[in-house]
């Protein structure tokens, strides 16, 4: 993030390096264990936002 | 991408990893509580139906044991009211017992006496049956006599007869020849003379002298019962005479008699007569009985 011109006027291309791929594992642990909340939330309770 | 930001993204996914492992852990190891409280209600519901049923089976039970109560009262009530009954008749029935002790002791007491006069009277009784069995040993005994005395005063009655009966012819012949004396002497002249007899006519009647009492005495000394011959210890020395009649006794028991049939100086034999009981020597034998 440069604060230069030429940077304003052209598109901005993600950089794919390593921080991408740590913050995508990062995320997909996140939803894994979203996931697994959800499904064991509905096995054992049987409803997901109220109180059983 | 600066190093912050660098930094910043390790630390999240680090924290973020860390964060989802608890959780996962926890969740995971969580425990069903709904499961458990489901399973608690029904326990909970199963032991309120159980209390419930309990509850009418005590009620049930209770009533019952009220019931049973009141009729086990009653029950007793009814018999209290009969002990009471059976202790008045009881105390009735040991006055009745001490009334008949009493009685008893009464009755034992004249039993008692009864039993002395019993006692007395079956002595006096065997007494008497002693004496029974002695009279009539010597009933026996003066029977014989009277038998042997009848026979001698039958043959003294034929003989009466008989002297009568030469009585009378004499007389008659004496008649006869009184009335042809009386005419012998009529045609002749003369006057009979008054008879003198030749024998001397009897005086006055008067009573026999009474028998002598000769009371001789001895013992059997030998015997012979196929013969009923007995052989005594007295003989015609103690004035023991052919025919004379001696008894035996045993005690005061009569045993038989002895008609004397042969006699020598100290002993005497004779044949046995009216055996009461088969006699043994050593019996003693003697005249009175």
């Amino acid at each position: 993030m440069s604060p230069s011109k030429r940077s304003r006027g052209r598109k901005v291309a993600a950089p794919n390096n390593i921080y991408t791929g740590i913050l995508a594992m990062s995320f997909f642990i996140l939803l894994a264990t979203a996931a697994f909340t959800t499904f064991k939330c509905f096995t054992q309770y049987e409803t997901l936002f109220t109180i059983p | 991408m600066s190093t912050l930001t660098k930094v910043l993204i390790v630390l999240q996914t680090v924290f973020t990893i860390f964060l989802c492992g608890i959780v996962v852990t926890y969740v995971g190891n969580a425990d069903n509580w709904k499961e458990k409280t489901e399973n608690a209600q029904a326990s909970e519901r199963r032991v309120r139906n159980e209390q419930n049923s309990t509850l009418e089976e005590w009620d049930v039970f209770k009533s019952e044991k009220e019931e049973a109560l009141a009729g086990a009262i009653k029950k007793i009530e009814a018999l209290t009211a009969q002990n009471t009954d059976l202790a008045a008749k009881l105390d009735m029935s040991e006055r009745d017992r001490s009334a008949l002790t009493q009685r008893i002791d009464g009755l034992a007491g004249q039993m008692t006496v009864a039993t002395g006069a019993s006692d007395k009277q079956r002595g006096m009784y065997e007494e008497a049956q002693a004496k029974l069995d002695t009279i009539r040993d010597e009933n026996i005994v003066l029977a014989a006599d009277l038998k042997a005395t009848n026979d001698v005063l039958i043959q003294k009655l034929a003989v009466i007869e008989t002297q009568n009966e030469q009585l009378r012819r004499l007389t008659e012949e004496k008649t006869e020849l009184r009335g042809r004396m009386e005419k012998t002497l009529l045609h002749y002249g003369g006057a009979p003379k008054a008879t003198t007899p030749v024998t001397q006519t009897p005086g006055l009647v008067r009573p026999a002298l009474p028998m002598q009492n000769i009371s001789l005495k001895g013992r059997i000394t030998d015997l012979n019962l196929a013969d009923a011959l007995a052989e005594i210890s007295i003989g015609s020395a103690a004035g023991l005479k052919n025919e004379m009649k001696l008894h035996v006794t045993r005690g005061n028991e009569f045993v038989c008699s002895i008609v004397i049939l042969d006699t020598d100086a100290e002993k005497a034999v004779g044949i046995l007569d009216m055996v009461k009981s088969n006699p043994r020597v050593g019996d003693v034998v003697s005249t009175n009985f």
